[in-house]
């Protein structure tokens, strides 16, 4: 993957700008023209696999018993697209679980021992992250409702974000404090004439303290190897967002929501599986109120740990939807895959959750899901760990430039890699491939501008 | 890591606040108090700015190859939680979550696993103003930076500076480093307050990679064509005192590193010695020791309470703390004798415990006190309710895990992955009411499956007689348990009956001793062991001598070793695992 896109007129315009000294630091107001705005991105992954007799729907693209959430309503339905016929046979470390969940958004194998397998490289994100000029303040959001009763020691399953092989991003799961840090107003009232003084003084201090630490980097960079500069890249990375982020508010055109953000009131056991429906609400309506107020543009967002252990009590299951319910569903248990249909539909109601909260903004002549592209994903394809016909679900056009949409694809066998190489082309970089096969081309059967 | 078995293709389906506005410090005359409750804890001292000198590489002593590339490490989160609290002399509750380390083996601070990330850094910023805050407080601020009325500020906080900075960063300052966080208190007094300075100059300290990180990079950059570097004084210092304590060198390993004698490695060992008698040093060896045996999440264990109702968060605290003290215990007799924490006929249960034991303790168990076990029954670490639990399924015992777990981490054999596509849990307790021996039937009649079980299975089976809890059990579904294991490709193989007669065999056997060494090398370098690595293993294992194997002098082998202190110029390959 090489060429990337020239940044749009907008934005070559706020990168001319020098930052206003004056408090609050607003950052330049977006054009109000609105110009053909740049794609934004949101990963969902769903652990366990589902039922693909029960997925996938028939060409004329009525209902499924799992998506049913989603084709049922008009107005998602025209904006849905099923992929039908991934695969992944590369194999990798670990099982089924430990291969898909980093591998799927990634395109690389999982690397280490059967016992703590590893994502083997960077995933999309944080590719895109690399390639991309981009403007916001948070650029990716590494997200997930991740409450369990069954603790997870099995870290390499917490995440399917990596910097690259072996160094995951870590999922942030308290919606509470993502609200603090992407919305700094929504845990004060405001400002008084002093405390405006004396938090620009402030301001000015903590920059100071970051040009040290910059300082810091840079010299410490200069004496290492390749392996060690480019963790000091990401940690360079990690400083200059931060820097961005202090004194920044939201937008001066960004919806009138953006500036009333609130921390929830709820306070949630973010530990407790009973709370997840609720927590999943209150995530999506955070990933919506970010990706809309221009403060990310890109989202992983994982529902459970890889192999999650849920028990799903919220639907009247009380099983371990791993044990008890995804390793048993082969297909010739009635029962066993209604319990994998419900499950199944329960995801279907959160993706159409996060996209009816996208639906929610208007943007330019449609509404930020327009702008966008969800995509919906699953570490496997069924519960016993089959690897064909992954359910791949994306919702919305990526600002115009997914041509596809309303429709099934089932354009014959096509391995997994093809989709992550779609969405890098979506995304603005150009490339012929994914992870580790470079010439794997775009999905068949998928029209991309 | 030998790895056995061979891959077998195809075959699915085997079982499968900043200190307030005060300008100005009230005069101080005397000299910082003693502040740290760890006895060998001392104030700041004042050192001076300078760096030691560089040392050429053509000084570079000949020797074999370092099999350690030049590197940083990120501290761990237990390790930065150790050095903030030391550095300010008192145990902090930290405002910042810092998300889980990840783990590699067990171990917690792999080097090529530990990264950096955006919400480490916010983690990171929140913790520089914690510990900011601390300094700057009222109570603290004149014992940490005290100015009397006839100093300068500049002079106050360049003593400050050099002091603090030593404890932070586990070296002195470079000049220019000086001068630039001298800079970064102007910044903060002008305009604002003396307070205002040091809170800058202390988040500052505290974010800069030098104490996010620490270093095995020796002085400066190698010149070109250089093969190997030795490490700084104050790098080898850093080396031992994480090595053995977990944080940043205290004042005596200062003082030694600043005197250059720790390039000596009777200095190291004697330093290792000295430090080994510390609280810090306590429980940096056991958290070693649980993590290789796989025992440090065991609060976290879940059980299915529908089976074992009796796996209340209390009774895992009882295990884990039942696990503390006896590791304790070991660890504080005779220097650590590695063997009694497999061989010990004794253990220090809580009452919690009294149910999983039931009459295999010949006494009463009181509040952690020691209590002796039948030994014919149990035997040491492999034979604890931690262990037992630890290693088992939710509502069941997993042979597969133990026996993977001893094999793994007992005599450091890798075992092949299943085919891609298995499913790797076994069937559910509710399925079949068999003996859980007959659940695994499979993995020993299908050739597919046997070709890896086999080296698994057999040793987990031994340990059938011992629930989920750990607790003996007779029967299964009314049919009498088979608690008979048996070990094979070991050098100690044959059948035995239980974890003590395990145990018993264990002791006996080159390999363990020979993987406990790899583990300790392991933990000691922070990745996985390779080829080029089989010297130093050897040596470190040649230190277990028969009849004592004592952990301290195993540790003190390692630091001893000129690999301990010198580095490969270039970078490593990428590790082929972790």
């Amino acid at each position: 993957m090489t060429q990337v896109r020239p940044p749009s007129r907008r934005r070559l315009l706020e990168s001319a700008g020098a930052v206003p000294l004056l408090f609050p630091f607003l950052r330049r107001a977006r054009a109000a023209e609105a110009p053909a705005r740049e794609p934004r991105l949101v990963l969902f992954m769903q652990t366990n696999g589902t039922s693909t007799k029960q997925f996938f729907p028939d060409a004329t693209f009525k209902s499924s018993a799992i998506l049913d959430p989603l084709l049922s309503d008009q107005a998602l339905r025209t904006r849905t697209t099923v992929i039908h016929g991934l695969h992944n046979r590369q194999g990798g470390a670990g099982n089924g679980h430990d291969v898909g969940f980093p591998g799927l958004f990634s395109g690389y194998r999982s690397i280490g021992s059967f016992n703590e397998p590893w994502g083997g490289g960077p995933s999309l994100d944080q590719q895109l992250k690399r390639q991309l000029p981009l403007t916001e303040v948070f650029p990716t959001l590494n997200c997930g409702v991740l409450a369990t009763s069954a603790p997870v020691w099995k870290q390499h399953r917490a995440s399917f974000s990596y910097v690259a092989a072996r160094q995951p991003v870590p999922t942030e799961a308290n919606v509470y404090k993502l609200y603090a840090m992407f919305f700094p107003t929504s845990t004060s009232g405001g400002s008084s004439g002093d405390s405006v003084m004396a938090a620009k003084r402030r301001l000015l201090q903590k920059r100071t303290v970051l040009d040290f630490v910059a300082g810091d980097l840079r010299g410490l960079r200069a004496r290492v190897g390749a392996l060690d500069r480019a963790k000091l890249d990401v940690h360079e990375g990690a400083l200059r967002e931060f820097e961005k982020r202090l004194g920044a508010t939201v937008a001066e055109g960004a919806p009138a929501q953006c500036r009333s953000a609130r921390v929830p009131a709820s306070g949630l056991d973010l530990a407790v599986e009973d709370n997840i429906p609720q927590l999943a609400r209150l995530m999506s309506d955070f990933v919506a109120l970010a990706l809309a107020c221009g403060q990310t543009r890109m989202v992983t967002y994982a529902m459970g740990n890889g192999g999650e252990r849920w028990w799903y009590r919220w639907l009247g299951l009380n099983e371990n939807a791993h044990e008890d319910i995804a390793h048993r569903d082969f297909g010739d248990n009635q029962a066993i895959t209604a319990k994998v249909v419900k499950i199944g539909r329960w995801h279907a109601e959160q993706v159409a959750y996060l996209a009816r909260a996208l639906d929610a903004f208007p943007e330019g002549d449609g509404s930020v899901l327009d702008g966008s592209l969800l995509v919906w994903g699953n570490e496997v394809a069924t519960g016993t760990h089959a690897m064909e016909n992954i359910p791949i679900v994306t919702i919305g056009g990526a600002a115009g430039r997914l041509k596809t949409i309303g429709r099934l694809v089932a354009d014959g066998a096509q391995p997994y890699h093809r989709l992550g190489a779609t969405l890098l082309n979506l995304m603005g970089v150009r490339t012929a491939g994914f992870g580790e096969e470079p010439a794997c081309g775009n999905l068949s059967g998928v029209d991309i501008a | 890591m030998r790895v056995l078995a061979l891959a077998v293709a195809g075959g699915v389906g085997c079982v499968g606040n900043a200190g307030g506005s005060a300008t100005m410090v009230p005069p101080m005359m005397a000299p910082p108090l003693a502040l740290d409750p760890r006895p060998d804890e001392f104030t700041y001292p004042m050192l001076p700015g300078a760096a030691e000198p560089l040392v050429p590489p053509t000084a570079e002593a000949p020797g074999p190859a370092p099999t350690t590339a030049r590197r940083l490490r990120r501290l761990s989160n237990v390790e930065l939680v150790n050095v903030v609290n030391d550095l300010v002399g008192r145990p902090l509750v930290l405002v910042s979550a810092f998300l889980p380390d990840p783990r590699a083996n067990g171990f917690d601070n792999n080097a090529t696993v530990l990264g950096f990330s955006g919400s480490r850094f916010d983690e990171v910023a929140a913790l520089a103003e914690q510990v900011a805050s601390v300094v700057t407080s009222a109570e603290e601020l004149p014992r940490l930076a005290p100015c009397a009325a006839a100093d300068s500020l500049v002079a106050c906080a360049r003593r400050f500076i050099t002091g603090f900075g030593v404890r932070a960063w586990g070296r002195p300052l470079a000049d220019d480093e000086l001068a630039r966080l001298e800079a970064v208190f102007r910044a903060g007094a002008d305009g604002d307050s003396y307070t205002a300075g040091i809170r800058m100059t202390v988040e500052a300290l505290v974010q800069s990679p030098h104490f996010l990180y620490r270093t095995e990079l020796g002085p400066g950059v190698p010149v070109a064509g250089a093969l190997r570097v030795t490490l700084t004084s104050h790098e080898i210092a850093s080396q031992v005192a994480f090595l053995v304590a977990g944080s940043r060198p205290d004042l005596e390993l200062l003082a030694a590193a600043r005197a250059g004698r720790l390039r000596d490695a009777e200095e190291r060992g004697r330093q290792v010695r000295r430090m080994l008698t510390l609280p810090a040093a306590r429980a940096r060896l056991r958290g070693f020791l649980k993590a290789w045996l796989g025992l440090d999440h065991i609060k976290q264990v879940s059980k299915d309470l529908l089976y074992y109702p009796e796996a209340t968060p209390e009774l895992l605290a009882a295990m884990d703390r039942e696990t503390d003290t006896f590791v304790d215990h070991v660890l504080a007799q005779d220097s650590g004798v590695l063997g009694e924490l497999f061989l010990a006929d004794y253990t220090f249960p809580g009452k919690e415990l009294k149910s999983v034991y039931g009459d295999d303790l010949r006494g009463t168990s009181g509040d952690f006190v020691k209590v002796a076990l039948d030994s014919t029954r149990r035997r040491g670490i492999l034979s604890s309710p931690a262990f037992l639990a630890s290693h088992a399924a939710l509502e069941a015992t997993s042979p597969v895990q133990r026996g993977l777990l001893v094999r793994s981490r007992m005599f450091c054999q890798e075992v092949s992955p299943p085919p891609p596509g298995t499913v790797t849990d076994p069937p559910r307790a509710s399925d079949m009411l068999i003996t859980t021996r007959e659940k695994y039937r499979r993995h020993a009649d299908d050739p597919v499956c046997r070709a890896c079980h086999q080296l698994m299975d057999p040793i987990g089976f031994g340990f059938e007689e011992f629930d989920a809890i750990g607790r003996r059990r007779l029967h299964e579904y009314g049919t009498v348990v088979d608690g008979s294991g048996e070990l094979k490709l070991t050098d100690v193989d044959g059948a035995f009956r239980g974890p003590a007669e395990l145990a018993l065999r264990l002791v006996q056997s080159r390999m363990f001793w020979d993987c406990v060494a790899s583990q300790l090398f392991r933990f000691g370098e922070g990745r996985a062991p390779g080829g080029t690595d089989a010297g130093e293993i050897g040596a470190v294992g040649a230190a277990l001598e028969p009849g004592t194997r004592r952990l301290e002098d195993a540790v003190v082998a390692y630091v001893q070793r000129p690999n301990f202190v010198r580095r490969l110029a270039a970078d490593a390959p990428a590790e082929v695992a972790p």
